[in-house]
């Protein structure tokens, strides 16, 4: 059974992307490569260049919020864990 | 005629009829993302419109348009440094802005972004190149940013050598290429540091702008952090012309596009950013910088806003026009050189860029 996951309407908007599907994947990297080679930026909008999760977005894996490890992308994932990406609560300096 | 507008909160395009009189307003674009950079790329007959679009969640972007800005298309890639080269790298490089989108006028166009880096492409943004001898410059390490960040914000091209590049970083200066970026230089010379205890270091100037007129190339003009200056030898040499500005203090600096000596300023307080005495004026010089004279019939007389680097513009028109955007979201403009302005757009976000589309 592969992970489900669940992304906010923004990310949906910024990349004509479904809110909701479900992967094969082993850790949180290769969810984001997987994914990325069907809609492209994918990757690319989670995570930067160095492969740090971007600062305002949240990655909660069964309602922990792993983002801000280390090495998020590298925290395992497991059949049937439920993924949410989503963006932080910030603007208000806009 | 066109002019595009990039604003904090996204980006919006004015549409002007042929007298330049009247102006309507489409908007915003890319989400209400912050928009540093809207320009068009004439250089293949249609149009190709970019934008440097910062979302704040998803990194920056760039847009794309290929029917006058109607409909906008995300590019497949943008700006990146190699992942490869970043990998555990205690102070590896990200992409945090793109700051400056600059086309060359053969159908490639540049970027410089933040923290400070030039890239380009040559198949319309599908993919992006680094220039890896500057981005990965032996001094990079030492380099200090300004306020704004370590943003590369200025990308300027020798209309008729593409190899001739020059770049402005702030807090590092002007930095050039003569073989097309196989090798790059610091070329500072004059240019005044004020923060510094050598006041003519060879880089860590915070240069603010540099515009030229492509029909008179070699010649570059300047808007440092502290002085305007104007090199007669495409940046090898800087020469100090701002005798007679109330401030030697402000961001863009726009050279008229049918009269190469005639050059605009916007001085701000060095502190405060706002115009000096609150009275807001374009100063111009019809002698490459030999006098200056305000120009502000019809501008605010008390105003309290800055003109951002890269928010203000010049048309190619006989009696060229000249437009800025202010930081509280004003467009003014004029249409005989600066003699007399007119309000074309109000209650805009923050303006961060001006660029015109001529007819």
């Amino acid at each position: 059974m592969p992970v489900k996951v669940h992304v906010t309407n923004m990310l949906v908007r910024h990349l004509d992307t479904e809110p909701d599907f479900q992967v094969q994947a082993r850790s949180l990297g290769e969810l984001l490569e997987v994914k990325d080679q069907d809609v492209e930026g994918f990757r690319d909008s989670i995570c930067d260049e160095a492969g740090k999760v971007r600062v305002y977005v949240n990655v909660f894996v069964n309602g922990e919020n792993v983002a801000r490890e280390d090495e998020a992308l590298s925290y395992p994932l497991e059949e049937g864990d439920e993924v949410y990406i989503l963006a932080s609560v910030a603007g208000g300096a806009r | 005629m066109q002019l595009l507008v990039g604003t904090v909160k996204g980006g919006f395009i004015l549409d002007g009829d042929s007298s330049r009189r009247n102006w309507k307003l489409r908007g915003p674009f890319f989400d209400g993302f912050e928009t540093y950079e809207m320009v068009a790329d004439a250089s293949g007959g249609r149009p190709e419109y970019y934008a440097a679009v910062n979302t704040w969640t998803w990194g920056p972007v760039i847009y794309k348009s290929i029917d006058g800005g109607k409909s906008w298309k995300r590019t497949k890639k943008a700006p990146r440094y190699a992942a490869k080269k970043q990998k555990g790298k205690k102070d590896a490089l990200a992409v945090k802005r793109t700051w400056n989108l600059q086309p060359d006028g053969r159908g490639r166009v540049y970027a410089g972004v933040e923290p400070a880096g030039l890239f380009y492409t040559d198949d319309g943004g599908a993919s992006w190149q680094e220039s890896e001898s500057l981005n990965y410059h032996p001094t990079r390490g030492k380099w200090n940013p300004g306020n704004g960040g370590l943003c590369l914000h200025t990308i300027v091209v020798h209309p008729r050598n593409p190899k001739k590049i020059r770049v402005g970083v702030s807090a590092v200066g002007v930095i050039g290429t003569d073989n097309g970026g196989k090798d790059w230089r610091f070329m500072n010379k004059n240019i005044r540091v004020d923060f510094s205890p050598v006041k003519y270091p060879e880089w860590g100037q915070c240069v603010h702008k540099i515009d030229l007129n492509p029909n008179k190339a070699d010649v570059l003009y300047l808007q440092n952090h502290g002085g305007v200056y104007r090199s007669a030898d495409f940046g090898e040499n800087w020469t100090e012309i701002d005798k007679g500005l109330p401030s030697d203090f402000g961001f863009p600096i726009a050279v008229n596009r049918t009269k190469p000596d005639t050059v605009y300023v916007f001085p701000m307080q060095g502190m405060g950013r706002f115009p000096p005495d609150g009275k807001f004026s374009a100063w111009r010089t019809r002698n490459a910088g030999r006098e200056w004279a305000p120009a502000h019939k019809g501008l605010p007389e008390h105003a309290y806003f800055d003109v951002l680097r890269e928010a203000a513009a010049v048309d190619g028109e006989e009696h060229g026009g000249v437009y800025c955007g202010t930081s509280t979201g004003q467009v003014y403009y004029s249409v005989d050189e600066g003699e007399s302005w007119r309000q074309m757009a109000d209650h805009l976000p923050r303006i961060a860029s001006l660029s015109i589309l001529d007819n």
